[in-house]
Parts: structure tokens; sequence; C-alpha cells
């Protein structure tokens, strides 16, 4: 690669075939790679092929890496392994987390056990796919119940295994099939069409929505399942000889290790990236880490390889892009100022800020957003927002009530770069009228406003504050907006103490693409504070 | 030296992420797109959040938007179409550009044309700020382009800035790629029993996105006040083996169950019923979601048959509920019909011009190993391949620029 601005040296983390496609791709253009497997040595196969790259000295693999650990940010994370033999340190410039997934048989799901003729999923694909002579059973079997979404909500991947085995013992193993589920997941290409051949081939499908199905093991290891058939509305039994069991598709238990080891926000269903809408497809709250394919969440295989070209066009954009300047990033004032009581570095939600004998801000990791300089108990942090920009300097003063005594309400609102300001401007594109004594105050993220700027808004003479934030669970900082909300709690809650009215104070949450509901807010907030009258705080 | 030159046709949401990914990488863009508005369907989409994100992905397409209408390597054409494609070396493109009849640079977006015009939705309006002129005049419904009769917004408008004179221009440009970013086409329902184009209060998924986006409430077309009852039909178009719509459209479940939640956030009393096949998962707290909105909406699995009007300006809905053998009836205030996603008008003849292969379906096939499209520079993005969520578009937007880049040497 040329004319980059940092070195190109990736780290893939994981097993799979998006690793190796993402190793392909970066080799191809030039970067170093390095590889590092959890697993046994039977899984480094997957790596073959490579053998050009591994010669030339820019491919490493470390299979069996043992413990790892990370310390750096992006551009220089320092990693070590510790696997079998001496620990090997390394230095990259970015790191890719490309896991394949685990899966969990859901046996105590249905309340059964494995058995010769209670079998898991990936279990029952492999035997019918290989040749059954170590499997008579299925061979001979009359009636194959398949057991998928009934208790938790199935997925396309886990349907389009079933629907394949199914069509495939319906056209040439000549028995019966049935498939019990709940909401059958035909969301992925050529899924509808691969349902409607399987009933075609004779597939049986039962569906429930009310009821679920009762399953019983005799004594003699094989099941019977009891049902309601939700459409005619008659009881029936069911006694497969053989029965398939589906599973879930959990995170690998690297990828766990390794959102923890990097400080990886997570998602609600354990995979490495959180459930937000801003790190699609493959990024992290950490620049320079990203995650592909299962380690990020239950996928296609079409998605996961798009995933890969995604992962491997980020770590080309990064290694283009010029170093970061120090303007919009956070300063911290060590003169005097910072006690290191690490606030800043436990509450930084991309991980850039470190202490090495300083408490240190890595402007390349720093997106800015303020929460630090917010959080602060010794106001020790400043960011860099170049002249004259500095929120502070941007909080604007009430309006004095007029001579004739018409009031109009000083509202300030404090805007999120990212939701409330857009909204602002689509409220004016779409021709609402907004409050005669609106002024808007934009910041790059709610976290960043602090109490102190919330106490001057009043000081400065504000008959009402609003506060404007991304919705919950839409934050790019992740939590600056719950900050935000948590901060003006506090206030009310003072101000409710000081004796000042508490409905001056208020916050809403909105998107960029709410314009209608901008306007509506602001222009109730504004009939609110009139009722309210004047701040005593103004000067008269 | 080559100067490194991409067309994208297609300004949705995966022609914006295309273009955005290939302009990072220091090529130069210029989206075309046929309507006057970029950002495709999905710009017109609402947020559903209540307090909470639900994860659609509508603020995803702003920020794309935003991204590419100030990028100084993008050049959009609004209003644009492509005529003639040919390559020799490199593509020879001919585009047909719509007149301009209102000049961007002296819209001030006061909107008084909008509210001058007699003739409703010969004016249009835009959805996003990054809508520049917000308004547009067209085609179809203006009176003087049809017969001369009308030059009230010209003369109305306080700026000077409308032309009505104003001719359609043909422009030619090159390109070293193109990408194929057409999205779909909504299903038309009128040829189901739903009475859609007949009755008022039957609207389609994609027009309540837009009443959600601007209004913030589910309201009565017929009378403009909200809805007390509403019926979410899914499935309208898709999973039919009669029309050989043999597709899921993946999103409308998701969509639609979203939208239930947010008018019951707005406005709690309202009674949402909600009648499918089968839920498709969205999101990944989807489990939580589907618990949540289950005790606030009815879902009833069955696709109901006919709609008939009924009295109170309400509709009455007839199916088949699991309970009884019996066909039953409900009225309902407002029908919202889950159209399904469909390859896009005349994809049939660009797939000729481009060269590119149609699956089953009739959208554009994948490029694969055995028929890689990339050897002869055209690329496909988005769900002109096939029904896609927002977040699918923009990876597969993703793929493609990274495809793009690799076949350009960058």
């Amino acid at each position: 690669m040329k004319g980059l601005a940092l070195e190109a040296k990736t780290l893939i983390l994981g097993c799979s075939r998006e690793a190796r496609k993402i190793a392909q791709e970066l080799l191809e253009r030039e970067g170093e790679v390095i590889v590092a497997t959890p697993g046994n040595t039977g899984d480094a196969g997957l790596f073959n092929g490579l053998e050009t790259a591994r010669a030339a000295g820019k491919l490493e693999i470390f299979t069996d890496t043992g413990s790892f650990a990370c310390s750096g940010s992006v551009g220089r994370f320092k990693v070590t392994f510790a696997g079998s033999g001496k620990p090997t340190a390394r230095t990259v410039s970015s790191i890719i987390i490309a896991d394949a997934v685990e899966r969990k048989p859901n046996f105590s799901l249905y309340g059964t056990a494995a058995s010769n003729d209670v079998v898991s999923l990936s279990r029952f694909s492999e035997l019918i796919e290989s040749g059954l002579d170590s499997a008579k059973n299925i061979l001979e079997a009359e009636r194959i119940a398949f057991l998928t979404g009934l208790v938790e909500e199935s997925n396309p991947l886990i349907t389009e295994e079933v629907m394949r085995c199914a069509l495939k013992l319906q056209q040439e193993f000549k028995c019966q099939t049935y498939l019990l589920t709940g909401n059958l997941k035909v969301a992925g290409n050529g899924l509808e069409a691969l349902y409607r051949q399987t009933k075609e081939a004779g597939a049986v499908y039962i569906k429930f929505s009310e009821t679920t199905p009762a399953i019983q093991t005799e004594k003699s290891g094989k099941i019977t399942i009891s049902y309601v058939d939700e459409i005619i509305r008659e009881t029936f039994k069911l006694n497969p000889n053989v029965t398939v069991i589906d599973e879930t598709l959990q995170p690998s238990a690297f990828s766990r290790e390794l959102a923890i080891k990097l400080e990886i926000e997570t998602g609600p269903d354990g995979f490495v990236q959180s459930d937000n809408v801003h790190r699609t497809p493959v990024f992290t709250n950490r620049k320079g880490v990203f995650v592909a394919g299962f380690s990020r969440g239950v996928q296609t295989a079409d998605d996961r390889q798009a995933e890969a070209a995604s992962a491997a066009l980020a770590v080309v954009n990064l290694y283009k892009k010029m170093p970061e300047d120090h303007i919009g990033k956070a300063e911290i004032n060590d003169a005097g100022h910072c006690i290191r009581c690490l606030t800043c570095a436990r509450i930084c939600p991309y991980s850039a800020i470190s202490l090495n004998s300083k408490v240190v801000v890595d402007p390349q990791a720093c997106e800015g957003c303020g929460i630090c300089a917010a959080e602060c108990p010794r106001f020790a942090i400043k960011i860099n927002a170049g002249e004259d920009n500095a929120i502070s300097d941007r909080i604007p003063a009430g309006k004095k009530t007029a001579d004739d005594g018409e009031f109009t309400p000083s509202i300030t609102v404090f805007c999120c770069s990212r939701s409330a300001k857009g909204a602002g401007d689509l409220a004016a594109c779409m021709g609402y009228s907004l409050p005669a004594g609106l002024q808007m105050v934009e910041v790059p993220c709610a976290g960043s406003i602090s109490l102190h700027y919330l106490y001057t808004a009043f000081n400065q003479g504000a008959d009402g504050v609003l506060v404007l934030t991304c919705h919950e669970g839409n934050c790019h900082s992740e939590y600056g907006n719950i900050y935000a909300h948590q901060r003006v709690e506090q206030v009310s809650d003072r101000l409710l103490q000081f004796g000042f009215e508490t409905g001056r104070l208020a916050y809403k949450t909105l998107a960029s693409n709410m314009g209608t509901e901008f306007a509506e807010t602001v222009n109730a907030f504004d009939k609110a504070i009139f009722e309210l009258g004047p701040s005593r705080l103004k000067e008269a | 030296m080559m100067v490194n030159n991409v067309l994208v046709i297609g300004g949705g949401v995966a022609g914006l992420s295309a273009a955005s990914e290939l302009a990072e990488l220091d090529i130069d863009v210029e989206i075309v797109e046929k309507s006057d508005f970029p950002g495709g369907y999905a710009i017109q989409y609402a947020c559903k959040a209540t307090d909470q994100c639900v994860k659609c992905g509508a603020c995803m397409v702003e920020e794309k938007l935003e991204r590419v209408v100030h990028h100084p390597r993008i050049k959009v054409l609004s209003g644009a179409r492509v005529q003639r494609v040919s390559k020799s070396d490199n593509f020879s493109v001919t585009l047909l550009k719509k007149p301009v009849f209102i000049d961007p640079e002296k819209c001030t977006n006061c909107g008084i044309c909008f509210e001058k015009c007699p003739e409703n939705g010969a004016v249009t309006k835009g959805f996003s700020k990054n809508h520049s002129p917000f308004y547009a005049i067209s085609g179809e419904k203006c009176r003087y382009l049809k017969d001369q009769s009308c030059t009230t917004c010209q003369a109305a408008c306080p700026e000077g800035a409308i032309d009505l004179s104003a001719g359609e221009t043909t422009e030619s440009t090159h390109a070293n790629a193109v990408i194929l970013a057409t999205g779909f086409k909504p299903f038309n329902p009128v040829s189901k029993p739903y009475g859609y184009g007949k009755f008022k209060n039957v609207i389609t998924n994609l027009e309540m996105e837009r009443m959600l986006r601007t209004q913030g409430r589910a309201l009565k077309p017929s009378k403009g006040v909200e809805a007390g009852s509403i019926a979410f039909i899914q499935c309208v178009g898709s999973r039919d083996a009669k029309l050989n719509h043999l597709w899921c459209s993946k999103v409308c479940c998701g969509s639609a169950l979203r939208m239930a939640g947010l008018v019951k956030a707005r406005r709690p009393e309202t009674q949402i019923t909600f009648f499918y096949m089968d839920v498709q998962t969205f999101g990944r707290d989807f489990s939580e979601f589907y618990a949540k909105i289950r005790k606030d909406v009815r879902l009833i699995r069955a696709i109901p048959g006919d709609i008939y009007p009924a009295a109170d300006d309400q509709l009455r809905v007839t199916f088949l509920d699991n309970t009884s053998t019996e066909a039953l009836q409900e009225e309902f205030d407002l029908v919202v019909l889950s159209v399904g996603m469909t390859p896009c008008q005349g994809l049939r003849e660009t797939a000729a011009v481009l060269k590119v292969r149609l699956a089953e379906t009739g959208f554009v096939q994948e490029a694969d190993e055995a028929c890689p499209h990339s050897e002869r520079g055209v690329f496909m993005a988005g769900s002109v391949t096939g029904p896609m969520s927002i977040p699918e578009s923009i990876a597969s937007a993703r793929k493609t620029a990274f495809e793009v880049a690799k076949y350009l040497g960058i």
C-alpha cells in the first residue's frame, strides 16, 4: 500500500472463512497480516494457500494463542500472545475480530437429551451429507421431526439448514419429514422458494403461535410429541423415529474473551459489537478495532462475506487517512489540575485515555465527545475547539424583558450535533415556525453538557433550558445521552432545593430526521416557559 | 494518468454509501438519481424511536446523504436518467436531465410556490434538510407543462428562482466503472382486494412512514383525524405464489411492528392489529422487543381476504381466525398494507444495456466466481439484487466499493 499514514500491519483474531478472506485481501494489497486463532492445529488449515505471503514474511500465523493481552490504541496496539512457548509481543495498527460461531444444541430447551434418536442439527447435517453407515436409524426412519424456533425465535441460517435437510430426506430417502416451528424465518435469499420446494416434496410444516407442543421422552428413548394443530383445532400425537433439535448460535468463547480484553461494548446477545446503528457494519466503540462475521452477529454466508470486504475496506481507509490533528480533541491540563483520579480514563467510551506517567489522551483515538471534560471533577480537561468555539463561549445571555412588558422567553437549547441540530435544520426546512427567543448551542455530544454549562445558562439569564439528545441506544458515544439526562436530573433536584422552578429545565430525545417533533417540542416548551414568566435570575 | 471516475446509477442508501466510500479513497463519483430528492425510499422513513432507539436505521440514511452532499469529490445529479451506455476503454454515458425549474442558487426554501400552486401534487416537497431546494416541480402534474395554462409559482416566487420554460438537457460523461444501485419498486397493491386506490384509509407502509415522518401521528387520510384502530396487513405482494413472488421482503415485519410501537407510545388508546404469516426477526434485541410489542398489539396469524367500506368512515376487514372455522369481520379506521419489494422499473432493459443477468425473481443476479460482472466494470449494490434492510444495503455498498477500488487498482 502506498502513501499511507499508518503502517499497514493488521492483526486478525479468529478462525473463520471471513478471517481468511480479510487476510487474503489485505495481503493482496501488500499489507502485513498477523492471524491469531485460539484453536487447535486442525483449524489452521483454513489459512492454507497463503504460503507465499508467509514465506515473504508478510503473514504470521499464531495458533493456540493462549492468554491474550493488548494495550495502546489505534496505530500502535501492543499485543501479546502467551500460548504454548514463550510470550510473543507484536505492534499492529489495527485489529479485526472475526471468529467462528458457537453452536449450542437446544436439547434442554425442548426437554430432551441427546441420544441415538435425538440428534442436533449440525450432527444430523453431517450424517446425511457424509453417508449413513453410522446412522442406520436415519436411513431406516419413516418419520423424522425437526424442532426449531419453538421456545426461542430461530433465524434464517438455521431455517435454511433445516429445510435443506428436509428436502434431501423427502427427495432421496423417502421418509416423511415434519417441521415444527413457531415463526418460520424466511427472510433470507432464496428461502421462500426453498420453503415451497420442500412443501412440494412432501414436507409437513406444523406452525405454533398460541400453543407449544409437549415433548416427552419415552422409556425406550423415543420421542412422543403431543400438540394441538392450530388450524383444525385437533390434538395429535407424533412419534418420529428420529428427532432433530435446532441450535442457538452464540458468540465463541474467544470472541467473548476478546471483547473484555479489548474493552469492546457488546450487544444484548453477547456478540462483539454494541447494538448501536452507528457501529454498522464492522465498527466498534474503539477506533482501529473492527469486527466481522460471526463475532458480530448471526448472519448468512453472503452477508458475512460482504462484511469481510467491509472490514478490509475499513482497514484500507484507516491506513490512508492522515493522522488526526488536535482540533476537536480532549486535552488534559496537567499543571496543577489533574489529580490522576482516572475518572476520564474509565469513562471514555473510546478507550482513548491512559495513564503512563501522566494521564494522556491519544488524539488518534479521541473522538472529541467531551464526556471526559464534563465529568472531570477538577475541570482539568478541555476540548480543543479552536478559537472562540468552546461551548462555554457560546452559551447565550437571556434577553431582557421588553420595556413595554412583553415577554419573549429566552430559551437556550443544547443540541447534540448528531441529532437535534439536524432535526432543528429540518424543522426550519419544513417551514415550521420556531419560538422567537430560541437560541441553539450545538455540542459535539450531549455527554459534553456539564452541570456547569447548565447552571451557566440560567445564570446568564435563560428563562428556560432545554437539552436535546439522541435516543437511548443511538448515542455515538454509547452513553453520552444517558449522562446528559442524569445531569439534567441532578440540576433539577438542586433547583428544587433552591426554590427555582424545575419546569425551566427539561430534556428530550430526538433523531436528526425528526423535524416535526423538534418543532413540537420547542414550541411546547416555549409555551410552558411563557406561563412561568421571566426568570428571577435575569437582570431587572 | 488515469483519473478514476465512477458512475453510480441510483442515489438511494446503497448508491450514497458506495459513493461515500469511493470518495474517501480519492475516487471521483457522479451519482445519477432519477427523482428530485436523493435518498431513495429510506430517506422518507420516520424515526420510530419512542424514548429508546429501535434500530430501524432511518437516521443512518440522513448521515449518508449529509456526507455525500458535502463531499467535494461527489457530484449528485438529481432528476437525471441514464439514456445510453457504451463501453470501449471505459464507459461513455449519455444522461437525460430534467429541466431545472427551480434554481438552487436562488431558492431560499420559503415554500411559497408550494402554498400557491393550484394543482395538488404539482409542487413536491423534499424530506431531508439536505434536499436543497426543498421543493420541486413535478413534470406529470404541472399545468404549465401540460398546456402552459398556469404560471402562478413563477410569478409568486420572491427570488425569481423559477423558470417554467427551462428545457431538458442531455449531458455526456465518462466513467471507469459503473455501479447499478437502482433499488426496488414497492409492490402496487391495486390488484389485491383491499381497496387500495378506492378507499382513502387504505394506505401502504411507505405512505405510513411518510405520514409518521411529517406528522408524527397516524391520521386517517379521509378526515385528517387520528386513527382509533389500525390494521397492519403483512406480506402484500411477497411470499405470494399466485404472483410468482417467491421471496420474503425481509424488512416489513420489523418496520410495521416498530411503527405500531411508535403509534402506541404516542397514543396508547389506539387499537392495533397485526395480520401476518410468520414474524421475521429484526434487530439484535428482537426477543425483548417482540415480548413487549405482543402486549401492545394484537397478532393474528392470518392474511385477510376482502375489505369493504363500513359505516362511520371505517373499513370492514374479513379474515379467518384460528379460533373459529367461520370467516370473521372487524372494523378498522385505518388499514396499512405492508407492500413488498419488487424488482425496479425497467430493470430488464437496464440489465440488457449493462449486460447483467437477472435472477428468476427478476432482481439482478449477484456476481459470483462463475460470472464476475466486475470483469467488465459493472457492479451492483443494494436492493437491486433483492430485498434488503438499510444496514444490509450499506454493507452491500461497502463491499461493492471495495471491489470497485480493486478493479481500478486503488
